[in-house]
């Protein structure tokens, strides 16, 4: 089976909600569907962690990255 | 009653006279020891560098190092320690957070004579959180760790890092703004959850090959990330193209782990 390749548009970056990246290399068995765009923009706002968020990691063991 | 300088060197004697004022006889001063003032000097530093590390490691005892060796106050003028450093259990949280510490921590704890095992730790949290000067780490076994959470999360000047991880290990923010990273070796299975080394542009290819051998073949619906920028350079096929991503060594590779999703960010 091959894999599926997504690829983002100009100035967009997709995401499962989880994950994010510009080309997807999508699994055998992932949904495509699952994956979709948004700005880029707010692609960096998601990716920032605060330092609360750090300690909640610390502490609790905070979200898995997958 | 104050100090008074009477002006003897070592070996010598002076006598004072007292006039039977305050004794009935002269008293005779005699300047004992002294002459090799460096050699009393260093004598005095080991023994103070004994006595502060025999107490801050409990003798080599010591399994406890959350925060240890925090902050600016640690340098490598005073990280000097003097058992071998094997933290426990959870006993390497915050270990180096923040540390002064910077270059090369492997030359470092060599030059001491000391070695990091970090094989009896079950969880590794921010050991490493934002030790931005250190340029590399001797090889870390985390295989027992069933979290690596932040664990080298700021390490923005490293530029080595070696590690051992088990199966059954997950991964928060680990490796995030290692921006610097070019040399990571990555021994065990990666198979409880994604792993994200987006930041880590300069990755080599020997690093991201690492990685990629590194993902479990049994596990399914998991996500790895890279760099875009690593793997356009590191797999290009002619200089200064960066178009790793689109060369048939970078497919071939991508297309051993087809059981995972492969983020390129």
């Amino acid at each position: 089976m091959e894999r599926k390749i997504l690829t983002a548009s100009g100035g967009m970056v997709l995401t499962d909600g989880k994950n994010y990246g510009r080309i997807i290399y999508l699994a055998e068995a992932a949904d495509a569907s699952a994956w979709y765009e948004i700005p880029e923009e707010e692609y960096i706002n998601d990716e920032e962690i605060t330092a609360e968020e750090a300690l909640k990691i610390i502490t609790e063991g905070g979200n898995d990255e997958e | 009653m104050s100090d008074i300088n009477i002006g003897i060197s070592a070996g010598e004697k002076k006598r004072l006279l007292t006039g039977g004022k305050y004794c009935p006889d002269d008293i005779v001063v005699e300047a004992v020891g002294g002459g090799d003032t460096d050699a009393a000097f260093e004598a005095g530093r080991a023994a103070e560098y004994d006595d502060f590390w025999n107490v801050y490691q409990n003798q080599g005892k010591r399994t406890d190092y959350q925060y240890a060796f925090p902050g600016n106050g640690w340098t490598r003028q005073n990280f000097k320690p003097k058992y071998d450093l094997k933290p426990k259990y959870g006993g390497a949280t915050f270990m180096f957070r923040i540390t002064g510490i910077t270059g090369s921590l492997t030359d470092l704890l060599l030059e001491c004579g000391v070695s990091l095992d970090t094989s009896g730790l079950t969880t590794n949290n921010s050991m490493f959180y934002e030790a931005s000067g250190l340029t590399d780490i001797p090889r870390v076994d985390l295989s027992n760790c069933t979290s690596l959470n932040l664990t080298f999360s700021g390490c923005v000047s490293l530029e080595k890092l070696s590690i051992v991880v088990g199966e059954n290990t997950s991964y928060t923010n680990t490796f995030a703004n290692c921006s610097a990273l070019v040399d990571l070796t990555m021994e065990g299975t990666v198979g409880k959850n994604g792993l994200n080394l987006k930041d880590s542009v300069s990755l080599a290819k020997s690093s991201i090959v690492s990685v990629i051998n590194a993902l479990s073949t049994a596990t399914n619906g998991l996500t790895v990330t890279l760099s875009a920028t690593a793997v356009n350079n590191a797999f290009e096929t002619s200089m200064g193209a960066a178009d790793g991503a689109t060369s048939a060594e970078w497919a071939a590779l991508v297309a051993t782990k087809s059981n995972w999703t492969i983020s390129l960010a």
